[in-house]
């Protein structure tokens, strides 16, 4: 008999809870397999090994250079203004010669990679703007790639030319051709 | 008996737990089921994605003492062989790390499945490393089968110091004189290890006696010797009587073994006629010497000849930060790459 009490009467009750036991139970039991980018492996190879690269590039080869706070990319980025135009070049070809080295070298494999890329360095002006400058590339984009992207904070200052002491953004774009 | 007030019977409910039970059993289970249908492909990336984490950027343990200074007998207390210099470091590999983890002291693929791949699995591997700049490679593992689980990673390695000694700088003027009545002259290679392991050097950098090998190789004695010598006594082989370990002044036994002219066994003495080479174990250096110790080879020159006593070269050469003396540590770029099957 129907009363005010709340008493549990009906099998409806009894077996919604048992119900949502047996869920909670089987959504906490349960293991779930996950394995890193395991749905974009192709794309975590390159950007682990463009994150290497770059750091390879970023880390000083030796005491004198940790002394001087250089390391070879830093030396890449030390900036070179032409004529009275504020044209601005940095030494590419090196970037491009490390770089690709250091992204396509192989130790068991046959024959070296192919990884292409484009790379530019992101700056902060004298007015407080950002800036954009290029650095290098392997080969012209045609926007059809299916490139990844890397990035590294690299501290520049006087002696690399800049205006003033700063961490630019490199940027590299990754694709396999 | 039929009545309105929903009350349940005891059949029913011991029926209806019975299956609740038996479904949620057989529900717990389809995780489990799915577990092997995964693509192969996945796994194995995501195996050689971790293998080359450790490998790179891992230390390895223990620590202390280091995982690669542990011998052979006692390799069931290596955890992990990570190759990284430090945890500070990571993708700066450590050269004694890599040397020992490609020597035949690890059983393929047991042992390595146990410390480096980790998993239940079975799995069949080939790491490699090569670093151009000095034309080696290595690995270990079997050849690539057709499909694998695959990473690459950029690395540095650690190229540790070595000094060349010119004896010529150590030369003494008057050997070979007939007035020369001197006793045997030495020459000291002098480590002060608290200047070496100086802190505020990082460790990629530095000069650690007590992790990494220390080479010497002493030239030019031979040209030492005729130079200096008068030729109407003749020229005899300078004769390195011995080479000895000295520690805070006190000389620790047995002596150094060295290599006379590109010898492949060491001894402790004999006739050299241009160079002496011989490497400090951080094995053997551990054992005797302290964090801050002083130690000094002393290489004794002693020609044998009764009057008089022909020397060739004396002083104390410093093995230290200065580039003029010894060949500094440096990092040269390499490739690392992890394929499991």
């Amino acid at each position: 008999m129907v009363n005010d009490s709340g008493q549990l009467y009906t099998i409806e009750g009894l077996a919604a809870g048992l119900i949502m036991i047996a869920t909670a139970y089987i959504v906490l039991g349960s293991t779930i397999v996950y394995t890193p980018g395991d749905t974009h492996i192709a794309d975590m190879q390159l950007e682990t090994l463009g994150n290497d690269a770059l750091r390879m590039m970023d880390t000083p080869q030796n005491l004198s250079q940790a002394t001087g706070k250089s390391s070879p990319l830093t030396t890449i980025l030390t900036k070179t203004t032409s004529g009275s135009s504020d044209e601005v070049s940095f030494d590419g070809t090196t970037f491009h010669d490390k770089f690709s080295f250091y992204c396509n070298a192989t130790a068991v494999q046959q024959n070296d990679d192919n990884i292409q890329f484009y790379a530019n360095v992101t700056y902060r002006n004298t007015s407080g703007g950002l800036g954009q400058y290029f650095i290098n590339s392997s080969r012209n984009m045609t926007g059809r790639e299916h490139a990844v992207r890397v990035t590294k904070w690299v501290k520049v200052d006087e002696q690399e030319n800049w205006d003033r002491p700063q961490f630019v953004l490199v940027e590299v774009l990754l694709w396999r051709a | 008996m039929m009545q309105d007030r929903a009350t349940l019977s005891i059949d029913f409910l011991v029926g209806f737990t019975i299956f609740l039970v038996a479904l949620i059993a057989v529900a717990n289970m389809v995780p489990g089921l799915l577990v092997d249908l995964r693509t192969g492909g996945i796994d194995y990336d995501a195996v050689a994605y971790r293998t080359g984490v450790i490998l790179t950027e891992d230390p390895g343990y223990p620590t202390y003492p280091a995982w690669e200074q542990i011998n052979v007998t006692h390799k069931d207390e290596i955890i992990r062989m990570g190759l990284a210099l430090d945890r500070d470091t990571p993708g700066i590999l450590s050269p004694l790390k890599i040397e020992r983890f490609f020597s035949q002291d690890f059983s393929y693929p047991d042992d390595y499945n146990a410390k480096i791949v980790f998993g239940e699995h079975p799995y069949r591997f080939n790491i490699s490393l090569a670093v151009p700049a000095t034309n080696t490679s290595y690995s270990r593992g079997d050849p690539l089968p057709d499909g694998y689980g695959y990473i690459r990673r950029g690395v540095m390695v650690k190229t540790v110091s070595n000094a060349t000694v010119d004896a010529a700088r150590f030369q003494v003027a008057n050997a070979g004189n007939h007035g020369d009545n001197s006793s045997a002259r030495v020459l000291n290679i002098r480590l002060n290890l608290s200047a070496l392991r100086n802190t505020s050097v990082s460790k990629e950098y530095r000069i650690d006696p007590l992790h990494e090998r220390i080479s010497v190789n002493v030239t030019n004695i031979s040209k030492t010797l005729y130079d200096a010598y008068n030729s109407s006594w003749g020229k005899d082989l300078t004769q390195l009587s011995s080479a000895r370990i000295y520690v805070g002044g006190s000389y620790i036994p047995p002596d150094q073994q060295v290599y006379l002219d590109g010898a492949t066994y060491p001894v402790a003495s004999g006739p050299v006629e241009n160079d002496i080479s011989f490497t400090l174990e951080p094995d053997l250096l551990t054992q005797i010497a302290d964090t801050d110790s002083n130690i000094i080879v002393a290489l004794t020159f002693d020609n044998g000849i009764p009057f008089p006593k022909n020397t060739t070269v004396t002083g104390t050469f410093l093995y230290d930060y200065n580039p003029v003396n010894v060949t500094q540590p440096h990092l040269d770029p390499g490739v690392m790459e992890v394929a499991i099957w």
